[in-house]
């Protein structure tokens, strides 16, 4: 796949999700938190996808499950892109109280050396110089400058359109990206996480006793359910009825 | 808002709009860009930035059946908007003559600013998306000349010798082709 091809397939994603991009959007949901992880892998070759992102994020980062996300910057994302993901949920969280990526932004560090954000500014000795200059403290301290960040909320679908057109979110809006929110994210996209309470837990970045007591939770709304098999002695974890209702698109 | 998006807004906004005479649109910025087919198609713009009307006294009439449009098709109120025009300094001199015609809805006429204006322009605003837009316009020895010109001259309208200085650093870092 060609960067281009890239780019192509995140701006079809993020235009699923209620980005005023003209592209066509993609035919399926995206799964949200690899979304953040592949967005954050491509940014610095287009401020439009770093500004909408982060623009997207401001409004609707309740939408996020933050714990499956910590876990996948854990286990996925490599780490010269961390300052990056970093400086967007940094930029997105700005005036949402209580800061609402806080968990997640202490997990990530700055980049080992202060350069600028986009390619196109590392492009040239003298753009490098006067992103410095225009930096904002904020981008400074992730060690990629880049200029105040203006959200562009007009170049977002409302929330009735993202809904409607990606049920599965209207859950996570329910559980405000808590534990529950990364449950189903991860029964949904990640291969296994059903196969057991404790694969489960290592998917969804939660501790064992946290997942059960999430599953418990679940299980009274029919959105999961486990079966426990005697012969494997382990318990399998399913995305219930409403929760597979849910999540369809 | 995409290309289709726009030409639908002001396909309707012909049709609503209604004046003793007919008046002419010039967009600049984003929608212009991706009207003529100057920037990609993963191009997002927020809103139509009108920098002229002709005649002037006509711009609160579009602007109210603009309105009217946003609520049939769900845009924000300020889709088309004049808001660039406290930046008139910042269009060329003899703009008209190289406007590019967009189409005509109605009693409309719109024209966006031609290629070498908008690569100017986004010069002047110097935002890094605009310098990714400059660098998708494959900028030629002309236009970097023509550009250089255009901020010789802003001084004379207003523009801040610090703004000039900044756009003069842009315009001395970008990478030129020999052709588009």
């Amino acid at each position: 796949m060609t960067v281009s091809d890239r780019l192509d397939s995140l701006i079809s994603q993020w235009t699923r999700i209620g980005v005023g991009f003209g592209a066509e959007p993609s035919p399926e949901p995206p799964d949200l938190e690899r979304l953040l992880l592949e967005t954050a892998r491509e940014a610095s070759g287009m401020a439009r996808l770093f500004i909408m992102a982060a623009t997207w994020l401001h409004r609707y980062g309740d939408l996020i499950a933050k714990h499956r996300l910590k876990r996948l910057i854990r286990d996925e994302l490599e780490h010269e892109h961390h300052a990056t993901l970093g400086l967007l949920l940094d930029i997105a969280q700005q005036g949402t109280h209580p800061a609402q990526f806080a968990s997640i932004v202490r997990e990530l560090s700055p980049g080992p050396e202060p350069r600028p954000l986009f390619d196109i500014e590392r492009s040239s000795a003298k753009l490098a110089e006067r992103a410095e200059r225009r930096a904002t403290p904020i981008s400074a301290r992730w060690g990629l400058w880049c200029e105040e960040i203006e959200f562009k909320d007009d170049a977002l679908r409302p929330a009735s359109w993202v809904m409607s057109r990606n049920p599965g979110l209207v859950m996570r809006a329910d559980f405000r990206g808590d534990l529950r929110a990364s449950v189903l994210a991860a029964l949904e996209n990640d291969a296994d996480a059903g196969r057991s309470e404790l694969d489960l837990a290592r998917r969804c970045g939660g501790s064992r006793a946290q997942v059960r007591s999430a599953l418990d939770n679940l299980e009274l709304t029919g959105k999961a359910r486990r079966t426990r098999s005697d012969r494997e002695r382990r318990t399998r974890i399913t995305l219930g009825r409403s929760g597979r209702a849910e999540t369809a698109s | 808002m995409n290309t289709t998006a726009i030409e639908r807004a002001l396909a309707m906004l012909g049709e609503r709009f209604s004046y003793h005479t007919e008046v002419e649109l010039l967009l600049v910025g984003g929608a212009a860009g991706m009207l003529t087919g100057l920037l990609p198609r993963a191009r997002t713009t927020t809103d139509c930035d009108v920098m002229a009307y002709v005649p002037e006294e006509a711009m609160g009439a579009v602007e109210n059946a603009a309105e009217e449009v946003a609520s049939e098709l769900g845009l924000a109120a300020t889709w088309l908007n004049s808001n660039v025009q406290i930046r008139r300094d910042a269009l060329p001199d003899e703009w008209q003559s190289r406007r590019v015609w967009i189409g005509t809805w109605g009693q409309l006429r719109v024209f966006a600013v031609s290629r070498v204006d908008l690569i100017a322009m986004k010069v002047l605003a110097g935002r890094v998306q605009d310098l990714e837009d400059i660098r998708s316009m494959r900028p030629r020895p002309d236009d970097v000349e023509f550009v250089r010109r255009y901020l010789d001259g802003l001084r004379a309208k207003g523009t801040t010798p610090g703004q000039i200085a900044e756009a003069r650093e842009v315009l001395e870092s970008l990478e030129v082709h020999d052709s588009e």
